[in-house]
C-alpha cells in the first residue's frame, strides 16, 4: 500500500484516512452512558461466547445432551410424585405432570440463565483483566446458552402432551412473547448479579437461595390464580409470574375443564400481566445502568 | 489530529491500596456506599471541573499521572522504565482494559495486543474452535478471520491437531496457536508488552519480528520493554516513565540514554536504598565499580577488567551466606551469575554483626564492549534469600583497544573472551 501517496494527494476521501474511527479514552462522568452501538458491533462475540458455553456445557458427560432432556423429565417426575400425589393442588383438570412442567420449562431457563450469569464475568476473568471488549457480551451470552435446553425441554413437552392427549390451541402462538419477558428479566437480573459479583463474591453463596426463594414465589409447582386479593397485586410485581401464568395460558387453555361459573382457570388477566411486563422492563433497564457504570471498575477491581 | 495516531493527554490511574484486598467489600459497605452515592456525585459535581478527583487519602496510589504523548501514524513508541514504573499500568489504559482516572487518550482504531493472547482459548475446545473463538474476543469478525484461517493455522503449524481439544496440546503449541490468531489481526494500534514475553525465546522473538513487520507496513505500535536494543531498533520515539509519570520524551536512543543515565550513579558506585530489606539479617549497603585496583568509574576499559566490591550488612551472624552477583546487559541477557561461594562452595564462614565488604573481579578481556547492570543477592543455598537489590549499578565497558581490535565487536555471543587456542601438531600459532 502506498499509504504516503493517498495521504498527501487525497485528504478528504476516506481512502486517505487509515483510521476507521477514533476511540476515546477518557474516564466516565457522571452517570454510564450505555454504549449499545459497541455492544451491536460486538453481536459476532455474543455469538461466539454462547457457542463456546452450548459447546463446552456437555463436554465429558456420558450421555451429553442427553442431559437436556432427562434433566426437565427427572424434575417433572419429582414434583409430580411429591405435589401432585400428596398435595392434590387444583390444575384445572390438567394432569399434575403437564400443569407443572408447562411451569417449570420458562423457569427452568430462567434459573439456569441468572445462575450462569451471575457468574459470567467472575468465570471469565482472565478475560475481563487482559482483553477489552464490552464485557456487556459476558452476561448476555450467558443467558441466550440456556435457550437450546429449553428448546429441547419443549420438544420433550409436546411430546408428553400427545402421550396425554392433549392439543393445542392457537395460543401457542403467544410463547414467543412470554418467553421474550422470560429472557429480558434474566438478562435484567443477570445484568445486577454478574455486576455485583465482581466487587461482592457473595453473590455466589446468595444465589442458590435466590434461585430457591423466588421459585417459590413464582406459580411453579402451584396455579398463580389461587393468590387472591391484596396479596395478588404484590404477587403480579414479580416478572416470572407474569412469564409463568402466560405460558400455562398459551398451553394449556384447551386441555382445561371450566368451573362451573363457566370462568376458566388459565385465564390471561392483563390487569396482573402488566405490572409484571413493567417490572420486567424496569429490571432490565436499571440492570443495564448498574453493569455500565460499574463496567469501569471491573478490570481492577475482579 | 492530522497524522496522529495515539494522542495521550495527562493521562492518569489511581488505585486504592489496601481497601480493596482479594476479599472485596462486604454487603454493609456497599449498602452505605450506595446510600451516599447521590450526595458523593452532588459533591463531585460541585467540585471545580478539572480539577484532580478529591479524596485522596493516604490509601491511594497513582500508577500512572501526567502521561502525555502523541504518536504519529506508522511510527513505534518505545515505552522503557523500571518495574513498577507504571508501564502496564499504561498499557492497559490504552487497551482500554480500565479506565484512566484523569486525563484523556484518542487512539486511531482498534488497539490489538500481542501478548496474553491466549486468554480468550478455553481448553475443552478444538484448535479450530478456539482460533473462531480467540479472533472474535480480539475482536475479527468471522469472515476475517475465515479469510485468514489457512495463514493462522499455517503460521501456527497446528494442522494435523486441528479437531484436537487444545487442552491435549503442549503449552507451546496452544501458546504458538494464540499467537499467531493475535498476530493476524492486524489493528491499526498495536500494543506489545514483551516484559511479558520473558522466559521463551522462540517466541519472544516471533513476537520481535511480528512487530517490525507491523511497523514496515506503516502500522503504529507501542513497545513496552526493558531490551533497550530493541527499543533503539525499532522505535523512533521513546518515553522514559519513572514513579508513574514521564521522566524523559524524546528520541528512542536518547530516551535510552536517560534511562541509563538514572540507574548510572555518579563515579560508578551506587548507595543501595535499604527501605525494602529492612528488618532482613542482611542488607546490602552500596556497590561500586571500577578497574582493578583504581578509584570506581562508570566506564571501564575492556582490556582492564572490572573489578565489583559490594558493601553489606549483617545484623545477626549469618553462616554460609553467599552474595551472588548477576551482570546483564542492555539485550535483557543474563551474561553471568557469579557467588561468593563458588570457590569453596561447603563453606560455613560465619559472618559476624557488622559492615563487610567482598570484591568480585572479573578478568579482562572478558566483557564485550557495552552497558551493564548489576544485581546483587544475598542468600544461603538451600535456605533463602536474605537480600536482594535488582540493578543496583549500571556502569559501561568500552573498548579503547585498537580499531582493528574492535572487529570482533561485530560477532555474536553476550561476552567476547580472549581464549588460548593451540593448533595440533604444528608449531604454535
Amino acid at each position: 500500500m502506498t499509504t504516503e501517496a493517498l495521504e498527501t494527494t487525497a485528504t478528504a476521501s476516506p481512502v486517505a484516512a487509515p483510521q476507521p474511527q477514533w476511540t476515546v479514552i477518557e474516564p466516565t462522568r457522571g452517570y454510564a452512558k450505555l454504549r449499545l452501538g459497541e455492544l451491536w458491533r460486538a453481536r459476532e462475540l455474543i455469538f461466539f461466547l454462547m457457542w463456546r458455553d452450548i459447546k463446552v456445557r456437555y463436554k465429558q458427560t456420558a450421555i451429553g445432551a442427553g442431559w437436556a432432556v432427562v434433566q426437565p423429565l427427572i424434575t417433572v417426575l419429582i414434583f409430580s410424585l411429591l405435589l401432585g400425589h400428596y398435595a392434590h393442588l387444583p390444575t384445572g383438570g390438567v394432569p399434575y405432570a403437564i400443569f407443572i412442567f408447562a411451569g417449570l420449562l420458562p423457569w427452568t431457563y430462567f434459573a439456569y440463565s441468572i445462575t450462569q450469569s451471575g457468574k459470567s464475568l467472575v468465570d471469565n476473568e482472565k478475560l475481563i483483566t487482559k482483553i477489552y471488549f464490552p464485557r456487556l457480551a459476558l452476561p448476555i451470552a450467558t443467558t441466550f446458552t440456556g435457550l437450546p435446553d429449553f428448546l429441547v425441554g419443549c420438544g420433550v413437552f409436546a411430546v408428553m402432551m400427545a402421550i396425554f392427549g392433549i392439543a393445542p390451541t392457537a395460543r401457542l402462538l403467544f410463547v414467543p412473547l412470554f418467553l421474550l419477558m422470560a429472557v429480558a428479566t434474566a438478562l435484567g437480573v443477570g445484568f445486577w448479579l454478574s455486576g455485583m459479583n465482581v466487587r461482592y463474591r457473595d453473590v455466589k453463596y446468595v444465589l442458590p437461595f435466590l434461585t430457591q426463594i423466588w421459585m417459590f414465589a413464582s406459580p411453579v409447582v402451584y396455579s398463580g390464580h389461587a393468590v387472591k386479593g391484596k396479596l395478588a397485586l404484590i404477587y403480579s410485581l414479580n416478572p416470572m409470574a407474569g412469564v409463568i401464568n402466560g405460558f400455562r395460558w398459551a398451553l394449556l387453555s384447551g386441555a382445561q375443564q371450566h368451573s362451573a361459573g363457566g370462568h376458566s382457570f388459565f385465564a390471561f388477566h392483563l390487569e396482573t400481566f402488566l405490572p409484571s411486563v413493567g417490572v420486567c422492563l424496569v429490571v432490565l433497564v436499571s440492570g443495564l445502568f448498574y453493569f455500565q457504570h460499574m463496567d469501569k471498575t471491573f478490570a481492577d477491581v475482579i | 489530529m492530522n497524522g496522529t495516531a495515539i494522542q495521550a493527554e495527562r493521562l492518569g490511574k489511581m488505585y486504592q491500596v489496601g481497601a480493596l484486598r482479594p476479599g472485596f467489600k462486604t454487603w454493609r459497605e456497599g449498602a452505605s456506599d450506595i446510600a451516599s452515592a447521590p450526595f458523593r456525585l452532588a459533591a463531585s459535581r460541585l467540585r471545580s471541573g478539572n480539577g484532580h478527583p478529591a479524596g485522596e487519602e493516604t490509601n491511594t496510589i497513582w500508577a500512572i499521572r501526567d502521561i502525555s504523548f502523541q504518536v504519529p501514524f506508522g511510527q513505534a513508541l518505545g515505552i522503557i522504565g523500571h518495574n513498577g514504573a507504571g508501564k502496564s499500568t499504561l498499557v492497559k489504559v490504552l487497551s482500554r482494559i480500565t479506565e484512566p482516572t484523569e486525563g484523556r487518550a484518542l487512539v486511531a482504531g482498534r488497539v490489538g495486543s500481542l501478548l496474553e493472547v491466549s486468554a480468550g482459548f478455553h481448553p475443552e475446545l478444538t484448535g479450530r474452535e478456539n482460533i473462531y473463538l480467540n479472533g472474535a474476543v480480539l475482536g475479527m469478525s468471522r469472515s476475517d478471520i475465515r479469510a485468514r484461517f489457512a495463514q493462522i493455522v499455517d503460521f501456527a503449524g497446528v494442522e494435523r491437531y486441528l479437531d484436537t481439544p487444545v487442552k491435549r496440546y503442549s503449552s507451546g503449541m496452544s501458546m504458538r496457536l494464540a499467537f499467531s490468531v493475535a498476530a493476524h489481526f492486524e489493528p491499526e494500534v498495536l500494543v506489545v508488552d514483551e516484559v511479558l514475553a520473558v522466559g521463551d525465546t522462540g517466541f519472544h522473538k516471533r513476537c520481535l519480528d511480528k512487530m517490525a513487520e507491523a511497523v514496515a507496513d506503516g502500522r503504529t505500535v507501542v513497545f513496552i520493554s526493558h531490551n533497550l536494543a530493541a527499543v533503539t531498533e525499532l522505535c523512533r520515539q521513546g518515553l522514559l516513565l519513572e514513579k508513574g509519570r514521564v521522566a524523559a520524551a524524546g528520541s528512542a536512543a536518547e530516551v535510552v540514554v536517560q534511562y541509563l543515565a538514572m540507574g548510572r550513579m555518579e563515579e560508578g558506585r551506587a548507595v543501595i536504598d535499604s527501605a525494602e530489606t529492612d528488618g532482613s539479617d542482611v542488607r546490602f549497603v552500596g556497590v561500586s565499580v571500577g578497574p582493578p585496583g583504581k578509584e570506581p568509574a562508570p566506564q571501564i576499559d575492556r582490556d582492564e577488567g572490572v573489578e565489583v566490591t559490594v558493601e553489606y550488612e549483617i545484623r545477626k551472624p549469618v553462616a554460609g551466606c553467599q552474595i551472588n552477583l548477576e551482570l546483564w546487559n542492555y539485550d535483557g541477557v543474563c551474561v553471568l551469575t557469579t557467588g561468593s561461594r563458588d570457590v569453596d562452595p561447603t563453606s560455613t564462614y560465619r559472618e559476624e554483626p557488622g559492615r563487610h565488604r567482598m570484591t568480585c573481579r572479573i578478568p579482562a578481556p572478558y566483557l564485550r564492549a557495552g552497558l551493564y547492570s548489576i544485581g546483587l543477592e544475598a542468600a544461603v543455598p538451600d535456605e533463602g534469600v536474605l537480600a536482594q537489590a535488582p540493578y543496583a549499578l549500571t556502569f559501561e565497558v568500552v573498548d579503547l583497544g585498537l580499531p582493528e581490535a574492535r572487529i570482533v565487536e561485530s560477532t555474536r555471543g553476550a561476552i567476547r573472551p580472549v581464549l588460548p587456542w593451540s593448533r595440533d601438531g604444528g608449531p604454535d600459532a
